[in-house]
């Protein structure tokens, strides 16, 4: 492959934001929620990059399955980084009361307004609009999905590198009187 | 440091068709057809077929070690666990051991595909981390879930939830990350948490997005 093709490859989260700007601006759009429309332009990014490889490096980039696997190796890694990144800015608190400060509002203000019942009420109506769990006569039921697997992984990470954290019985089970 | 020429497409020296091994490949093939099958062939098949996988695989293998060191330093506390300490880890401290190979020519041009994907599934896994160290409540009420298969009612959810202090916690972060300080009885930002909040903004701006609901 050459160095612009790697470059091109490198680059895959600054195309994710152009194509993810020009599709948040058609109207058609503005109603699917922000995650999944981000998640499926960025899928379709990594198949266009591909194609764009595959049309300006030649036959031997599409002949051969090592090159387009490595293309598509860091066309995939790119869009995971440009998802994570826009998740930060969609939902991460840290951000939102760094964004609320550079708009010169008071973080005490922002804390009394912000309620811990609040927050997880925006998360839990989220996870169920996006069908990762399921509710039923006001039960929640786990659902296998995408983000419970993704929620274990990042649990089994939680428990590797902060065992200490784990040591108090409340943090494993919330609900644990 | 790039060449123009193949970058992924060429075989470790090796493992090449010029290589020894790979030239006994017809009579050993013929030996297993004979034998109808033969173990060493087979190992020799698998072995080959391991190996000969070009230099970017490596880089896999290397963010996996250098993954383990910064599980080993988490562990025992060694380092403070923060964003600095984790790009010194998994970023620049495997960047200079490259570079020491690399100058040192113990180290061929075609490993920097192995390096760029270190590099790559490094940034990936910081880029995760705050979901990981921060204790995202999404992940909390999945993980929640998880556990009672049976059900949980959504107000017992919401009941749960004050065992986290919804944004103290996160205000101290911040503090102790430097990117606000405390400034008559409030908070203010600092030039580094002017400079994040900032690029967060063009961000959102350029995508056309309001306040997210977070």
């Amino acid at each position: 492959m050459s160095a612009w093709g790697v470059i091109f490859l490198l680059l895959a989260p600054l195309w994710m934001a152009i194509c993810h700007a020009i599709v948040l601006r058609i109207h058609r759009f503005k109603t699917v929620p922000a995650v999944p429309l981000t998640a499926a332009v960025c899928m379709g990014v990594v198949f266009l990059q591909w194609l764009t490889l595959a049309l300006t490096e030649g036959a031997r980039f599409y002949r051969s399955a090592t090159p387009s696997l490595f293309a598509f190796c860091l066309a995939i890694l790119g869009a995971h980084f440009y998802f994570h990144v826009f998740n930060m800015s969609e939902s991460s608190r840290r951000i939102r009361l760094l964004r609320q400060l550079l708009k010169k509002k008071s973080l005490n203000e922002t804390s009394k307004a912000y309620t811990p019942q609040g927050m997880y009420e925006i998360r839990l109506n989220r996870l169920v609009s996006w069908r990762q769990v399921t509710l039923r006569n006001g039960i929640l039921y786990p659902t296998a999905s995408v983000l419970s697997l993704a929620a274990q992984i990042l649990l089994a990470l939680e428990k590797l590198l902060f065992p200490e954290r784990f040591s108090d019985p409340h943090h494993e089970d919330p609900e644990a009187e | 440091m790039i060449s123009h020429t193949s970058i992924v497409s060429r075989v470790p020296r090796e493992h090449s068709p010029k290589n020894g091994s790979a030239k006994k490949h017809p009579s050993t093939a013929r030996r297993a057809v004979e034998n109808e099958f033969d173990l060493g062939y087979a190992t020799e098949i698998v072995t080959t077929t391991v190996l000969s996988l070009e230099e970017w695989w490596r880089g896999f293998f290397y963010f996996l070690c250098f993954f383990a060191v910064h599980v080993f330093l988490w562990r025992k506390s060694s380092l403070p666990k923060s964003f600095v300490s984790l790009i010194a880890v998994l970023i620049l401290l495997p960047t200079a051991i490259y570079l020491v190979f690399f100058v040192s020519g113990l180290m061929a041009a075609e490993w920097l595909s192995a390096w760029l994907l270190h590099c790559v599934l490094a940034a990936n896994y910081i880029a995760a981390y705050p979901a990981i160290a921060a204790q995202s409540p999404t992940i909390q009420i999945l993980n929640s879930l998880h556990r009672h298969p049976e059900g949980i009612p959504w107000s017992k959810v919401l009941e749960s939830c004050p065992v986290e202090k919804a944004l103290e916690d996160r205000i101290d972060e911040l503090v102790s990350a430097r990117l606000i300080a405390p400034d008559n009885g409030d908070y203010r930002l600092t030039r580094k948490g002017y400079c994040l909040a900032r690029a967060f903004e063009i961000f959102r701006n350029t995508l056309g997005l309001s306040e997210g609901s977070g």
